[in-house]
């Protein structure tokens, strides 16, 4: 009975009220909607505009690398590269600074008394660059170790004589030649007898040179913008086109000495007898 | 005479009461439902069209990166090129230190003064000069030199030491700089 009249109030339900039925599935529908449909997209439009900033910011990146690469010889400063390669070159300048010496005292009438200098390992590449740069332990191992400031020096100690005029001449041109080379110690020995020094005096100068080779690894990213030159690199473009770089002929040939016979030794000269002995 | 009682009139009227009320709530329902799905489909449409538009940027940057990956030899060279100025401007700074310090006491000591030693130490910034000079009066001038308010403005540190007078009659002394201006 009761079954029955629940059966009938359904029915009437459904024929009295379905507006309100309708009204409640729509309500349902529309919290559907709200919840599951436009909160989420709507989150995700954020995060997907949130993407679209930082990819365009990085495209910008990428297009000005990209117009700075294909241009970089439109760049006044990239005409000075190299002259700064032979300012600090990036390999252990032994025979340069050789002929920079010369050079520079033949120019200022001065003779080297002795020179001295430990050079170690001439041949090794000093800078490299890494490109991308990788984690992986066997480039770690790889790796040479560099000096925090990017740059070794080789120190060479020499005693010169000249005129103190000449002496101090060549301490100036010393110091505004390729490879860069400081003075980092100095003494002078007068030779006049009342102990006061006239230009053209003869003096020998004890002098202790130190010259720069860059060391640096160099790492860089493919998304990173190239770096700047700013002022005070500008400044430093400018101040070393007024320096000389005294030329330096690589020899890539043998002279001398012949190639089946070294040195110089005629073997043919020497009988069996004695090779056996 | 009898009374004319209709109770399904009442009924009637009652329940399509509720029939336009319910309607009403209906229609209501209908259109915020209609509005938040036409709301749903814009949503997604800008989201198909943002996500066309994010394709369409990594393309690009696809494009650039290859372009960029042909430049690499040139990259390199730039790099270290920049690279090397900037140890350069590092040098030159400390070296440019210790020329004006040179020039500027090799001006103030006049001729009478000889510096007989440089030593120069471009870590700690140290200049050591070995002075030299045939009499007194010269050195005692250059004490004055050595402590007037330039000098000792100039400079970290300013010392002077192991004053002599050498067999000859030469006095020496010995002035040891640390460069850079005081803070």
């Amino acid at each position: 009975m009761i079954n029955n009249k629940s059966e009938i109030n359904f029915k009437s339900l459904f024929t009295n009220r379905r507006y309100l039925l309708l009204s409640i599935l729509s309500a349902v529908l529309s919290l559907i909607i709200v919840f599951s449909g436009i909160t989420t997209q709507v989150n995700k439009l954020f995060d997907l505009n949130r993407e679209i900033s930082v990819e365009q910011d990085q495209v910008n990146v990428l297009r000005q690398k990209t117009n700075d690469l294909e241009n970089i010889e439109a760049r006044e400063a990239y005409d000075s590269l190299d002259l700064v390669n032979l300012i600090l070159p990036s390999k252990k300048p032994l025979l340069e600074l050789m002929t920079s010496l010369n050079v520079v005292a033949g120019r200022n009438d001065v003779v080297f008394v002795d020179l001295s200098l430990s050079p170690g390992k001439i041949a090794s590449e000093s800078a490299e660059f890494l490109g991308v740069a990788k984690s992986s332990s066997k480039n770690k191992k790889a790796q040479p170790k560099v000096s925090n400031e990017g740059y070794d020096s080789l120190v060479v100690e020499a005693e010169i004589l000249g005129e103190f005029r000449n002496v101090q001449s060549f301490f100036e041109d010393i110091e505004r030649v390729s490879p860069l080379t400081t003075i980092t110690s100095l003494s002078l020995d007068i030779k006049s007898n009342d102990n006061i020094i006239r230009p053209s005096d003869e003096v020998q100068a004890e002098v202790v040179l130190k010259t720069y080779f860059f060391t640096q690894s160099v790492t860089s990213k493919l998304s990173s913008s190239l770096p700047d030159i700013g002022i005070k690199e500008q400044e430093i473009i400018e101040e070393i086109s007024n320096y000389s770089f005294p030329a330096f002929n690589v020899q890539e040939n043998i002279q001398g000495g012949g190639l089946d016979d070294l040195f110089g030794l005629n073997l043919q000269d020497l009988d069996e007898d004695q090779l056996t002995q | 005479m009898m009374a004319d009682i209709n109770f399904v009139r009442q009924r009637i009227k009652k329940l399509t009461k509720i029939e336009e009320r319910d309607q009403e709530v209906f229609r209501i329902s209908a259109i915020i439902t209609s509005a938040l799905l036409l709301m749903l489909a814009v949503v997604l449409g800008y989201k198909i069209y943002l996500t066309s538009q994010l394709n369409e940027i990594k393309s690009n940057q696809n494009n650039y990166l290859s372009r960029i990956k042909k430049q690499e030899e040139r990259e390199k060279t730039f790099v270290l090129f920049v690279n090397k100025l900037r140890v350069l401007s590092n040098i030159f700074q400390k070296r440019k230190d210790k020329q004006e310090a040179i020039s500027y006491f090799s001006q103030i000591f006049g001729d009478d003064v000889t510096i007989e030693r440089i030593v120069y130490d471009a870590n700690s910034q140290l200049l050591t000069f070995r002075l030299m000079s045939a009499d007194i009066f010269s050195l005692e001038n250059v004490f004055e030199l050595l402590s007037n308010q330039q000098s000792i403005e100039k400079f970290s540190s300013l010392s002077k030491s192991n004053l002599q007078r050498t067999t000859s009659g030469v006095y020496q002394m010995q002035v040891t700089v640390v460069m850079g201006k005081k803070e």
